[in-house]
């Protein structure tokens, strides 16, 4: 309307038009005189308002009926910006004007070859391809990543928690699951996870659906308690223990010479043999074995006669042994047997048994 | 500490000890020392048949050389159960071991020999004492050892102490085997 004014002069006093005519004019007068500013000008003629220049306009209490936007598209509120499924009842997501916080009231979809960016780094993030691959890169895309600090973490205020991965869901195939970890550029990699894939093993020399925990690079894996490390495996494949920790078997701890699978022994060169102290051989009271190593029993069945039952049994009988009933007197073992052996301290001494307190055996097969 | 106590075919016992340490964390008493001897390979066959009993060794008697208290003295007096495990201190019952026999011949012949004044009779007991020493216990001589348990028991009877019936039998049984 403010266009047609500074076309159009009209003047009141003119008669140039016929009756009706004039009435019109009046009309269109009338209401020109009558209508508001631009910048304040109101539009419309129901419920609602259109406000502001022409190249801005505000929309209050109106309805959009598939509208059509063929530029770029800002929305924006003064407070919160609001989404509703309906005419304003239902509220699916809101944007917090204050906090900028993104709340949604149903899923967030992503489709296949989509992402979730996390930052303005957009190397990394979460989404799906061909294989189902997670990861998350914390960086602002000028120094170094962002580490995670305290308050960085996913917490439940009560109950429990569970993470739970899961590869090959359909038990088609045989896909790995893997969750990869590593630091300094890359150099450095560790891994966890389960190994299914019988013809992509992830550790050489593994076993198919085993699980498995690894350092990937040359570097040592390490268990610890405590934030103490207790036992290591190195780059080399040694194992090495801290000083306080020691290795305990309830079972039988066995290494098995290749070149005579029958027989297991601590070590087949170096220790093969067996040895044993106990207490109160002749004092009062009754043996009680104070250390043993491969010696499963120790049966007196006569005064200074002793079956010596062997845990693992000799390789041969062909071992040397000594039984020692005191600390300064010790008899050479000059028979035995690989499975057990006796000592008889009557037979080596004139006269009375040698019934000490303390008894020690040992034997050993020189390799 | 538990011990296991195996009952021999003669009454005597077997003390059985275990290193407890081997013992793992889901095993019960009964299933270690099973596991240790009747369930053992390298446990002697000829004590995994024999009747046994599981037992605290503070409950059950000692062997104590020193005060000559022998393990040949502790034995099962009937079936093989704890209340049956007596000591048999004066040898009243069972049978000395060789090498017993053997020290207390050598004792008795000491004395007799102190007690000589005939100079052959001397000569004659020395040299017996000599043979005595020299002769091994425990070693394929227990028939002559036996003989010299006989002759003990009649030294007794001699010097007016009281026989000993029971064990007397039993040396004259093994003696005819």
């Amino acid at each position: 309307m403010a266009q047609m004014a500074s076309l159009i002069a009209f003047n009141p006093n003119t008669t140039i038009l016929s009756a009706d005519e004039n009435s019109n004019n009046t009309t269109i007068r009338n209401t020109y005189n009558t209508h508001d500013t631009a910048v304040n000008g109101v539009h419309g003629v129901a419920s609602g308002a259109i406000v502001g220049t022409t190249l801005a306009q505000t929309l209050t209490g109106k309805t959009l009926a598939s509208p059509i936007i063929t530029t770029t598209l800002n929305l924006y509120s003064g407070a919160d910006l609001n989404i509703y499924s309906d005419a304003g009842t239902t509220l699916v997501a809101d944007i917090n004007g204050a906090t900028g916080d993104l709340s949604l009231k149903g899923d967030l979809s992503i489709d296949a070859t989509d992402k979730i960016y996390f930052s303005k780094d957009s190397d990394t993030a979460i989404y799906e391809s061909s294989n189902l691959v997670m990861g998350i890169t914390f960086d602002d895309g000028v120094t170094n990543a962002y580490q995670f600090t305290p308050n960085t973490f996913l917490a439940t205020s009560t109950g429990a928690m569970s993470l739970d991965l899961r590869a090959d869901t359909n038990n088609s195939g045989q896909e790995n699951l893997r969750v990869l970890m590593q630091a300094d550029g890359g150099s450095v990699k560790g891994e966890v996870g389960i190994q299914s894939n019988a013809g992509a093993l992830i550790l050489s020399g593994g076993t198919a659906n085993s699980t498995f925990l690894a350092s990937m690079t040359a570097d040592s894996l390490e268990l610890g308690t405590n934030a103490v490390k207790r036992f290591g495996i190195d780059s080399a494949g040694n194992f090495t223990f801290n000083a306080t920790a020691d290795l305990k078997a309830n079972g039988e701890l066995k290494l098995v010479d290749a070149t005579s699978p029958t027989a297991s022994y601590m070590s087949r060169r170096a220790v093969n043999g067996a040895w044993v102290m106990w207490t109160n051989v002749g004092g009062t009271g009754n043996q009680t074995i104070d250390r043993a190593y491969n010696v499963s029993s120790v049966n007196k069945t006569a005064t200074g006669t002793y079956t010596i039952t062997l845990s693992t049994i000799m390789a041969s009988a062909n071992y040397c042994g000594f039984f020692m009933p005191s600390a300064t007197r010790a008899y050479f073992l000059t028979s035995a047997l690989a499975g057990s052996f006796v000592i008889n301290t009557i037979s080596l001494v004139t006269l009375a048994a040698d019934d000490a307190p303390v008894g020690r055996v040992g034997i050993t097969l020189p390799g | 500490m538990k011990i296991r106590i195996f009952k021999k075919n003669d009454g005597r016992t077997i003390y059985s000890s275990f290193y407890w340490d081997l013992k793992k964390e889901d095993e019960t008493d009964l299933e270690f020392m099973n596991r240790m001897t009747i369930n053992h390979g390298n446990f002697p066959d000829e004590f995994k048949s024999l009747p046994f009993i599981d037992v605290d060794e503070n409950e059950v008697p000692t062997s104590d050389s020193d005060s000559e208290q022998y393990h040949e003295q502790i034995y099962f007096k009937g079936d093989c159960k704890k209340e049956n495990l007596k000591v048999d201190k004066d040898w009243n019952t069972l049978v000395m071991p060789d090498f017993l026999i053997k020290k207390k011949t050598v004792e008795r012949l000491s004395k007799e020999i102190d007690e000589i004044n005939d100079p052959s009779i001397l000569i004659k007991k020395s040299r017996e004492l000599k043979e005595i020493e020299r002769k091994e216990a425990g070693t394929g001589n227990e028939k002559f050892w036996l003989e010299k348990a006989l002759e003990g028991l009649d030294k007794k009877i001699a010097s007016g102490e009281a026989d000993k019936p029971v064990v007397r039998q039993k040396i004259t049984e093994l003696k005819n085997k």
